[in-house]
């Protein structure tokens, strides 16, 4: 599905509730927000000397951020808390990667390097830089379950038997 | 650690770090020291390597010392001091991390702990009060990639840009 259409179903999604197999009810709640110019987006590429993923861009076009659930703490990041973000791990990310969401603790990053290879989304926690894990995924395609799935995890347990971490930790 | 020299004075300093694995064993640090004579409202400063560890400063001027004239700080490895927060719901303080935490894979934290831990929170300390949680992260103050558990003592609620302030702290632990 394109991202404006997928940006589209979340005012049909909200407000719907949904059981999970252990029994949580979860009100689908999600909020967007007004879209960023095309003109800030570049702007924030070019400071942090960051490639930014085609339909991440068209995301932020749509909604700048995306927050999931009642209970806070699972959404996509807007544009400047990107930047945000990566003044604060200045010195310590390998450049040209950078995060954009956080669920339940875990952040997500893209690593623009790999952009042209189509798996550049890994997650974490992000106070451990050295232990990122491959989501095998397009951010579209990503954005597309996390709406589905109204924010929830779905890596969990991490299979780390068989999926090599990666590290993002600047030697 | 920067010296700056009250005005209209001339003063002989020395200035030089500690650094240790605990707040009451701080060591003088060998090759970081520096002697010089100030004249008022010049400064000098020193440096060390940085490394995660506790950091003080000492001085001696015009013969007075002064051994603990910066306070002593936590350092990560970034050079950044460690962050302070207290949440005023429960009145729990983060402590400051072990500096003998590995590295280890993740216990799982999912959205379902995170629900509950929340409604435990808002049963607990606000009278079963709803709050608005947006903008709040659930900070584990031994973070799960240093051995931390879900356990509701290792947790704490706090603002998102406070907990990037301890998250990115731990990335240079």
């Amino acid at each position: 599905m394109d991202i404006k259409s997928l940006m589209a179903c979340i005012d049909i999604l909200n407000g719907n509730h949904e059981i999970f197999s252990d029994g949580e009810v979860l009100g689908r709640c999600y909020r967007k927000y007004p879209g960023a110019g095309a003109a800030e987006i570049e702007r924030i590429s070019q400071k942090n000397q960051i490639v930014f993923a085609e339909d991440l861009k068209r995301f932020w076009m749509e909604s700048n951020g995306l927050t999931f659930q009642s209970f806070g703490g699972t959404r996509f990041f807007s544009v400047e808390e990107v930047s945000d973000c990566l003044s604060a791990l200045e010195g310590l990310l390998v450049k040209g990667v950078y995060p954009i969401a956080i669920f339940d603790d875990d952040t997500i990053l893209i690593d623009g390097n790999r952009l042209g290879s189509g798996q550049y989304l890994f997650f974490g926690d992000i106070s451990c830089l050295e232990l990122f894990y491959p989501l095998d995924c397009s951010f579209g395609f990503f954005l597309e379950r996390m709406i589905q799935l109204a924010g929830c995890k779905y890596w969990e347990p991490v299979p780390d038997a068989y999926v090599k971490p990666v590290s993002f930790l600047q030697d | 650690m920067t010296y700056i020299a009250p005005p209209k004075t001339q003063a002989n300093v020395k200035i030089y770090l500690y650094s240790g694995s605990s707040r009451s064993s701080c060591d003088k640090l060998e090759n970081s020291s520096l002697d010089f004579v100030i004249s008022g409202g010049q400064s000098k400063y020193i440096e060390a390597t940085a490394k995660t560890a506790y950091f003080k400063a000492g001085a001696k001027v015009n013969g007075n010392t002064f051994d603990n004239a910066s306070g002593t700080k936590l350092f990560n490895k970034s050079g950044v001091i460690y962050p302070t927060y207290t949440n005023s719901d429960c009145g729990v303080t983060v402590p400051e991390p072990s500096l003998n935490w590995n590295k280890t894979t993740s216990i799982s934290w999912t959205s379902s702990d995170r629900t509950k831990y929340l409604k435990w929170f808002e049963q607990t300390y606000l009278n079963g009060k709803t709050q608005n949680w947006d903008n709040w992260q659930v900070h584990h103050m031994r973070p799960r990639a240093y051995g931390g558990q879900n356990n509701y003592s290792n947790l704490i609620p706090m603002p998102e840009t406070k907990h990037r302030e301890f998250t990115s702290w731990f990335a240079g632990y």
